[in-house]
């Protein structure tokens, strides 16, 4: 009994550190197609038009789907996609104008500036991906308007 | 064993139980944020090591709980915790007073934390409970 216990155990550890690494693989495999802090800055700097999605996949790692619905919805020229945790404190003052910023969060940007009322993304909110299209809709046909 | 030992000791595996799927699921979820606390916090190890120990740890911590939880295996478990526990404090106690970006690892992540006297105590509480116990087993009362 005490043999078959700890074999069990055994396979059990197993399945659950290959399953953690797993997860930690595909969070650095997300990481590295996101942009870099000086990249968002040198777009924002030359007047970028389109949306920001601000993510934070270390302290909410489900939010890493999310880029696969957004990138179905917006050209991926037109949106900056980046990891809020490998900013430091100084890189937060690109973002001009914006005193609270919410993560994740998609932001429409018009001329290299965030729009405040960004929309704060619930992965738990089931009508969450109906208020990001609508959201996606209304910034773009705003930008139109001006 | 008296009765009543009985009923403490399965009172004191089933807290401990509770306190360590809460902790393992919490990791094992958040598996990449549990290895960046151990590999960029901590700093214990280097990174291609931590990415493979910290999945392990967090998956001991749910084994902890089988065995807390099975009678024939509820004195490996209470030793079990003991390791743990005396790993943890280890990394703690030299950090009294560091805040950390994503939380101490100890029984929750994300938040950024301090680590205070009252993690200390709590790790300490849960280390003397599980020695207690495991002693009981081993001299056999």
């Amino acid at each position: 009994m005490l043999i078959l216990s700890l074999f069990m155990s055994l396979l059990i550890l197993l399945a659950l550190s290959i399953y953690a690494r797993k997860e930690i693989y595909l969070q650095e495999r997300v990481l590295a197609q996101m942009l870099p802090a000086v990249e968002v800055r040198n777009k924002l700097y030359a007047g970028f038009n389109g949306f920001a999605l601000c993510l934070d996949v270390t302290r909410y790692p489900n939010t890493r789907r999310i880029i696969d619905f957004i990138s179905q919805h917006i050209e991926r020229e037109k949106v900056l996609i980046y990891d809020i945790s490998t900013f430091n404190t100084s890189d937060i003052a690109m973002f001009e104008g914006i005193t609270n910023y919410y993560y994740p969060s998609l932001a429409s940007v018009k001329n290299g500036k965030l729009n405040p009322h960004m929309i704060v993304l619930n992965t738990f909110d089931s009508d969450c991906k109906n208020r990001i299209t609508k959201f996606i809709k209304q910034s773009e046909r705003n930008n139109e308007h001006e | 064993m008296n009765n009543w030992l009985v009923v403490l000791q399965w009172m004191a595996a089933i807290v401990l139980a509770i306190i360590f799927y809460k902790s393992s699921t919490q990791k094992l979820k958040n598996a990449y944020g549990f290895y960046r606390i151990v590999s960029e916090e901590y700093k214990l190890i280097s990174k291609p090591k931590a990415a493979v120990l910290s999945p392990l740890l967090a998956a001991i911590e749910f084994i902890v709980v089988i065995w807390l939880l099975t009678p024939w295996m509820q004195v490996f478990g209470f030793i079990m915790v003991v390791c743990l526990q005396v790993l943890f404090l280890a990394v703690l106690i030299p950090r009294k007073g560091d805040v950390l970006k994503y939380g101490c690892g100890c029984f929750g992540l994300n938040t950024p934390k301090e680590i205070t006297s009252r993690d200390i105590v709590r790790n300490s509480a849960i280390l003397c409970v599980a020695s207690i116990f495991s002693c009981i087993n081993l001299l056999g009362y």
